[in-house]
């Protein structure tokens, strides 16, 4: 606890939390202003396991099945695949505790249990592939928020449940700008800051978080705010989970891939505009992409580009009904 | 000033006494050591200095040919280490080994992977064995189907017309799919009740 | 000249053929080469999948295929392709395999007959180690040497691309059924010259996709 005190107090003294409402900040410091925050919530449930208890974790699958004496609260899937082999920690996108609940892959495993390590090439990836259409989505969104300027006021709205059959995953954004239609450059520039984003091979963590730190963590985005209560009556225990990669932090049900490597061939194809808000106007960004590895003719992945150009029907943020937000995120 | 001249003089001093014996000939004054040496043991022999001979050295052997230039560092190299694009004599890294995605053993790119290529060829070899024990010396003019155990029910008998069945008497195995032969024109299962609802 | 049948002349190999025969060294001269192929075409088309030396297997693929081609184009009543395949079949129950088997199972493929994977080496091997490789006819009964990344629709890349003939395909239809609309109601307003027709195709085109969905 001591530790967790020095940190606020570091902090405070930097005025880099404590100030916050005082000033205006620009997007990156906002960012910075989150991420710090996911840490020290980390942090302090890190220091809250307290004495470190050994759970057996019964590994299933290739090469052969082994148990593994880990630690309770601490160990993560990931830490069980670098007992394996190299392989196993670069390709699992997804772990799957007890057959089947499904378990990001650094997430802290809490009993003793048994663990499939999941990727794209199984015999039936229809999880994996929806965990990876909601991961793109999500690096979409972190793209975005550092794509544009502070003028534009860019606010993340949210994401839609993921469907690959739709062909596009989607994530819905605010811009003070009544009517932008992104030109050919735009839309590779997006899509490039996707692969680069790709390339940095950062991890997807995940933290469950009480609501009022929620709250905190979101009190500059309206849209998050309004969400978040909907979210908090959903959940049992009356957490948020929500999602790091690098500096950009996210609401999202989960779960996600394990690394931003496994995207492989990704593009951004069209914005569309879905509604006018004041001053300003909401608008859905789609995409499509391939994990790494999947190697398919260009012929075949300009058809797939094409179909992902229509607008997405998933369920629109504008849309009237309550019960509908806490379908809307993903 | 006055002991940097006195410094300066004594080694003035100290040149000239060693460069004296060297102009004119005479023999330099035994150095210290040799005095303590001298006074302990052996005295020196000072007078008597011949002229080196090779005669000394060999006596009655006689001098075998030997190299008469030093190797260069390059050639010595070479011959340690050979030349990395003619014959290279240390280990070399192989760079074109791979994991394979369904066994997790290593293979060599572009060939099979030894573990999947061993089941399979042993599983080969089981069902060859046994077609060419069913077929015999018939003149062989129906495609051949293999089934194993329990499969042969499966499946109206009319569905393996103009087919000859070959049983396996053993279950499938695992990794030996059905549905690979078999092509279909009915659309893929939908997956959709089997989601399930935690993901959201 | 009828230009469009010289391409016929020949039989079309799916392999490349190289220019000059492989020289395997064998005592009995290019006899006994000729007769050590013989053997190795014959246990292919026996076994439908062998394991032997590279090269010996590169060679033999070529002749196989040349004579699965020859059956399909000929036929068993061509004396010329039935002495072939008294010449290559050793044993001679496989000439009726060839041309009641192999010839209508390989009629309508658009690729090659044959396939060739290299095997697996010995580790640590001779530096001299003889390459081996598999050879093997198509649609074997065997279990499959590599794994077919094609069958499993569930992956990724098949899902989408499934989706996209789907839709595809469903625009055309409502494209079809859209252009019927459109005829039916010209011929209603011709006769009936009715101020509303407009209004009665738009309804149509708008449920006719609907029914050729179903009907799929």
């Amino acid at each position: 606890m001591n530790s967790v005190k020095s940190h606020f107090l570091r902090l405070s003294t930097k005025n880099n939390v404590t100030k916050i409402s005082k000033k205006f900040l620009s997007t990156i410091e906002e960012q910075g202003r989150r991420s710090e925050l996911f840490s020290l919530e980390q942090e302090r449930q890190k220091q809250n396991v307290g004495r470190i208890e050994k759970i057996e974790v019964r590994y299933l699958g290739q090469p052969n099945d082994t148990t593994l004496v880990m630690n309770k609260g601490l160990s993560t899937p990931y830490n069980c695949a670098q007992h394996l082999t190299l392989l196993h920690c670069n390709r699992s996108a997804l772990a799957l505790v007890d057959n089947h609940t499904p378990w990001d892959m650094h997430r802290p495993l809490e009993d003793s249990c048994t663990l499939q390590l999941l990727h794209f090439t199984i015999a039936d990836p229809h999880l994996v592939n929806k965990v990876f259409w909601r991961s793109c989505s999500f690096m979409l969104g972190a793209v975005l928020q550092e794509c544009f300027k502070d003028e534009a006021q860019l606010q993340l709205h949210s994401f839609p449940s993921p469907s690959v059959k739709s062909g596009s995953f989607v994530h819905d954004i605010f811009i003070k700008e009544p009517s932008w239609t992104p030109n050919k450059d735009e839309l590779r520039t997006i899509s490039a800051e996707m692969i680069k984003l790709a390339a940095k091979n950062l991890k997807i963590e995940r933290l469950d978080v009480s609501y009022d730190l929620a709250l905190e963590i979101f009190k500059t985005n309206p849209y998050k705010k309004e969400q978040l209560p909907f979210i908090k009556r959903s959940s049992k225990a009356g957490t948020v989970t929500v999602y790091r990669v690098g500096n950009h932090v996210d609401i999202s049900r989960g779960p996600m891939i394990s690394s931003t490597r496994q995207l492989g061939r990704c593009t951004i194809t069209s914005v569309h505009r879905i509604a006018s808000e004041n001053n300003g106007a909401l608008y859905r960004v789609q995409g499509v992409a391939l994990p790494v590895g999947f190697i398919i003719n260009h012929v075949a992945y300009g058809i797939l580009e094409d179909r992902s150009k229509k607008l997405n029907s998933a369920r629109f943020p504008h849309e009237p009904y309550e019960d509908a937000i806490v379908n809307m995120i993903a | 000033m006055i002991p940097r001249i006195l410094v300066r003089l004594e080694v003035l001093l100290q040149h000239m006494e060693h460069s004296f014996p060297v102009l004119f000939g005479t023999k330099p004054p035994p150095s210290i050591v040799s005095l303590v040496a001298s006074n302990s043991s052996v005295p020196i022999s000072s007078n008597s200095v011949e002229p080196f001979s090779l005669k000394d050295l060999i006596g009655d052997g006689f001098l075998w040919a030997v190299p008469r230039n030093r190797r260069t560092i390059e050639k010595r190299l070479k011959r340690k280490f050979g030349h990395p694009d003619y014959v290279w004599k240390l280990i070399k890294p192989k760079t074109t080994l791979r994991t394979c995605n369904q066994c997790g053993h290593d293979y060599e790119v572009g060939l099979l992977c030894p573990h999947c290529y061993d089941k399979v060829r042993k599983e080969t070899e089981l069902i060859q064995e046994k077609i060419q024990k069913e077929l015999g010396l018939d003149p062989v003019d129906k495609e051949v189907i293999v089934l194993y155990d329990g499969e042969k029910g499966e499946k109206p008998n009319e569905q393996w017309n103009g087919k000859r069945i070959v049983e396996m008497q053993r279950p499938r195995p695992m990794w030996f799919s059905k549905n690979l032969m078999q092509k279909t024109t009915q659309p893929a299962a939908t997956t959709e009740e089997a989601k399930p609802n935690e993901l959201g | 000249m009828n230009q469009a049948e010289v391409s016929k002349l020949m039989s079309q190999l799916r392999v490349s053929i190289p220019k000059k025969p492989r020289r395997l060294r064998n005592p009995d001269g290019p006899e006994g080469r000729l007769n050590k192929l013989r053997k190795t075409v014959s246990a292919l088309v026996k076994h439908e999948r062998i394991e032997l030396n590279s090269a010996r297997a590169h060679e033999a693929r070529g002749y196989a295929e040349r004579l699965i081609s020859e059956a399909i184009r000929h036929g068993d009543c061509h004396k010329a392709t039935m002495d072939m395949a008294n010449f290559w079949m050793v044993e001679k129950q496989l000439v009726h395999k060839l041309f009641k088997v192999l010839a209508p199972r390989f009629v309508n493929c658009p690729v090659s007959y044959t396939r060739m994977y290299k095997a697996p080496r010995q580790y640590p091997g001779p530096v001299t180690e003889i390459r081996r490789a598999v050879l093997e006819l198509r649609g074997n009964p065997y279990p499959p040497v590599k794994p077919d990344m094609t069958q499993n629709r569930n992956l990724i890349h098949n899902v989408l691309l499934d989706e996209a003939k789907k839709q595809y395909r469903y625009e055309k239809y409502a494209q079809i059924a859209a252009k019927l609309t459109a005829g039916e109601s010209k011929a209603e307003a011709k006769s009936t010259e009715s101020a509303d027709g407009n209004q009665k195709e738009h309804t149509a085109t708008v449920e006719e996709p609907v029914d050729t969905k179903e009907e799929k």
